[in-house]
């Protein structure tokens, strides 16, 4: 299988299709918004966080399956977790994005993602919502 | 006649890759954004090696042979471009580092004089930023309002609104003469006997027009003229502005320091007259060697073959893009004046596509192609854009209708 094909398998695509946690939520505790200015990729990322613990996440993305994808299956991936061990996860993924280290991610939907790094100018397709959480975080956890 | 037969003898007459090192040496590669940049033929990357070999010294400044070499190479440039062009003189034309600098130069060293509280700048409705951003600097510093003219659903501009939008305080009107993302020509001959009717000057960005069609400034009866050299198979870097004689002694300079002066007191500089007034420091003559080489380059090729090519060749892929389902063109669905062709897909994000297209080797561009007003109007966020240069073949346009179909496929569309 080509790495393209490795890369836009069936995961990707239908998690862009239909993305999970989509939408906004009523009475989010933290709020936050990303733009990829060149290629156009929204994502707005609200969580509810009680004890320290990511009760509720939802993504409203608009742009590339990649970016949707990415956001669908960090809502997934974050939802139930405790802010510190959600924080390592975001930074495990950033740096599998870059270094396509597959070991870095635990789970299939994350190890897909590893295929992004042999296409540099996606990197910041797949990272935008990460990123943008993971600065949410750090910000409560500071 | 069958479009296959068609096909192979435009393929026979105009198949120039071979002049093209960079396509030479990456045979599979389908290179689709020229509106970006075009590739170099060898007689433009010959032209610099041989500056730099045989007549490197800085010009206008030696009285020593080489430098008196140099000069002449500039000078010679200088005139190349303005017979091109179908300027007056030599001494309309200014060299610069492109069309943003060109512009950038009108907005802040001519326009920006003229400019009072409440006057108006004109502009075309789909222009890149180049053609909007200068002019909103200049428009917040001397507090004047920008208008702009409505584009129409097929992407053409809607000329009749023109002398609905200017007053006697509109004091430019800048606009593209090709769309980098429509694809449709300008009138800009009709625009300037408007413009002019009311003695307002007319800029024309050129940067996407120049090396497509023949341009005659005279027959245009523009008051400036901008294009950048890369775009029109020349090197990075070098670009031009011309100016109405007039226009040009009226303009302040824009960058100051050596090369521009005429004499210089510690209180106070004047200034030469011309086109060295705007080119202080030294000008990149290789480059502009480079960029008078690029443009004999299509002159011997002809203007009129280099049109017809590409004329067949949009005509080729209109029809091909058109009869995929799902494909939307943006701007004119025939007819299409220019070699650019901007499409969205249903269901897949334009970086998708160029993604999956890269995979083939088919160079895309995808994005808002620096004219995020453009997405607005036609109320999408991106487009895939393919555009077509003198060494696109037919070939080339099924490569790309062949890697959207696999796309598509891909995303089950």
């Amino acid at each position: 299988m080509s790495s393209l094909l490795e890369l836009y398998q069936e995961i990707i695509i239908e998690h862009s299709q239909f993305p999970r946690r989509s939408g906004r939520l009523p009475e989010p505790t933290s709020s936050t918004s990303a733009k990829n200015p060149l290629c156009g990729d929204l994502v707005n990322i609200d969580v509810k966080i009680e004890d320290s613990i990511i009760k509720d996440i939802s993504c409203e993305s608009s742009g590339c399956a990649i970016s949707t994808a990415a956001a669908s299956i960090m809502a997934e991936e974050v939802v139930g977790k405790e802010i510190n061990a959600a924080i390592e996860t975001c930074k495990k993924f950033i740096t599998s994005l870059k270094t396509g280290d597959e070991n870095l991610s635990d789970t299939t939907e994350l190890k897909v993602f590893c295929k992004v790094s042999e296409y540099p100018t996606r990197v910041k397709c797949a990272s935008l919502s990460w990123q943008s959480l993971l600065k949410v975080l750090e910000n409560l956890e500071s | 006649m069958a479009k296959s037969l068609l096909k192979e003898q435009h393929t026979e007459s105009l198949n120039i890759k071979a002049d093209f090192p960079l396509l030479v040496r990456q045979p599979s590669l389908v290179y689709l954004d020229t509106a970006s940049t075009s590739q170099k033929p060898q007689c433009v990357i010959d032209a610099l090696v041989s500056f730099y070999e045989t007549s490197n010294a800085n010009a206008h400044r030696g009285v020593y042979k080489l430098s008196n070499k140099a000069s002449n190479c500039l000078e010679d440039a200088r005139s190349c471009i303005a017979s091109y062009l179908g300027a007056q003189s030599e001494q309309e034309i200014i060299f610069t580092k492109g069309t943003t600098e060109s512009l950038n130069i009108i907005a802040k060293s001519f326009l920006k004089n003229r400019l009072n509280s409440g006057d108006r700048i004109l502009l075309g409705g789909a222009e890149h930023h180049a053609n909007i951003v200068p002019w909103q600097v200049v428009a917040r510093e001397t507090n004047s309002v920008i208008d702009y003219i409505p584009i129409l659903e097929d992407g053409s501009l809607d000329i009749s609104s023109i002398e609905k939008l200017i007053s006697p305080k509109t004091k430019i009107i800048s606009i593209a003469h090709t769309s980098n993302i429509l694809g449709t020509t300008n009138a800009i001959k009709e625009i300037t006997n408007i413009a002019h009717k009311y003695s307002i000057p007319v800029a024309v960005d050129g940067a996407q027009s120049v090396s497509h069609q023949e341009i005659d400034i005279k027959e245009l009866d523009c008051d400036f003229f901008t294009f950048s050299g890369h775009k029109a198979y020349g090197p990075m870097g070098i670009g031009v502005l011309y100016a109405r004689s007039e226009y040009l002694e009226e303009m302040s300079p824009f960058l100051t320091g050596g090369g521009m002066i005429e004499e210089v007191n510690l209180d106070h500089s004047t200034y030469v007259s011309g086109p060295q007034k705007f080119e202080a420091g030294t000008l990149s003559i290789a480059d502009a060697h480079g960029l008078a080489t690029a443009i004999q380059y299509i002159q011997n090729i002809g203007l009129d073959k280099v049109a017809n090519h590409e004329r067949s060749l949009t005509e080729y892929a209109e029809q091909k893009l058109n009869k995929i389902e799902g494909l939307n063109l943006i701007g004119p669905l025939s007819n299409r004046p220019a070699p650019i062709f901007s499409f969205t897909l249903d269901g897949i994000h334009p970086h998708d596509i160029a993604t999956i297209l890269d995979d083939q080797n088919i160079a895309v561009r995808a994005g808002h192609h620096c004219s995020q007003h453009t997405m607005k109007r036609f109320n999408i966020n991106a487009t895939i854009r393919a555009s077509f240069g003198i060494y696109t073949t037919y070939s080339d346009i099924d490569a790309l209708v062949d890697g959207i179909i696999y796309a598509k496929k891909l995303f089950n569309k």
